[in-house]
């Protein structure tokens, strides 16, 4: 498979993934925001998933039924790899992840990830949003 | 980091399964049987063997769920090996398991645990 004529190869760097699941409470749009304004990370993307906790028991675990599981967002983070140690921790910190209930949090390392960027001459929605008002 | 009640573990694989839509549970049970814990469950639209057989193809429905189960290293090839027996992915067309080794896993712990594991390592 040969590249598209006209566009460079793109170098890839050495990257980490980093996958925290966190409880329905908002927390993950808040790390999603956070990343970008305070870590400058665009590379984060946040799913729903039903999850079963390690901690959970149940009454009828004996007759082979499960415990209930609980609406929990997976938040998925692509990050240089000399930055991802300080990230895990920053994470755990802001997301709670040491509290009961807290999450889970854990990090892999892809073969290879690309660079994401954003226009620059675009702004913000909130931003935009404010333009259009006035 | 030591006073919070948090763990780092390494030597852990994350399984994933993909499977019909409603035999999710199947497959959490059976993991939960062989011992791991906790689970997630993911709704998914999948493409593969549907696409291949034509009208006949309307049958098997395209929504899927993936299953993500985190495993000990050692216990992995075991606990898949569970699933693929006892939830039916054994038979075509039916889902696949794939395992991926984790480099780190920050979960929280329990001060009891934490300070009956701190005693078994004195």
């Amino acid at each position: 498979m040969s590249a598209p004529s006209g566009s460079a190869i793109p170098r890839f760097e050495t990257s980490r993934q980093i996958c925290v699941v966190l409880p329905d409470n908002g927390k993950d749009r808040e790390l999603i925001r956070v990343l970008r304004d305070e870590k400058n990370i665009l590379t984060a993307s946040t799913t729903s998933c039903r999850g079963i906790g390690v901690l959970e028991s149940t009454r009828d675990s004996k007759r082979g039924k499960l415990p209930p599981s609980e609406l929990v967002h997976l938040v998925e983070i692509i990050v240089p790899d000399s930055e991802a140690d300080d990230l895990v921790e920053f994470i755990c910190k802001l997301a709670g992840i040491d509290q009961q209930h807290g999450g889970a949090l854990w990090m892999s390392m892809p073969i290879s990830a690309t660079r994401y960027t954003l226009p620059s001459d675009v702004p913000y929605e909130s931003v935009r949003t404010k333009t259009h008002a006035d | 980091m030591s006073e919070r009640n948090i763990a780092y573990l390494t030597d852990v694989c994350l399984l994933s399964c993909v499977v019909e839509k409603g035999k999710a549970e199947d497959v959490v049970k059976a993991a939960r049987s062989a011992g791991a814990g906790g689970a997630l469950i993911h709704s998914v639209h999948g493409v593969g063997v549907r696409e291949r057989l034509g009208l006949l193809g309307i049958a098997i429905d395209a929504e899927k769920e993936v299953v993500q189960v985190m495993v000990g290293s050692e216990q992995a090839e075991m606990v898949a090996n569970l699933i693929y027996g006892t939830a039916g992915i054994d038979r075509p067309g039916a889902g696949l398991i794939y395992l991926m080794p984790l480099e780190m896993v920050a979960v929280y712990l329990p001060r009891e645990l934490r300070d009956r594991l701190k005693e078994r390592s004195k």
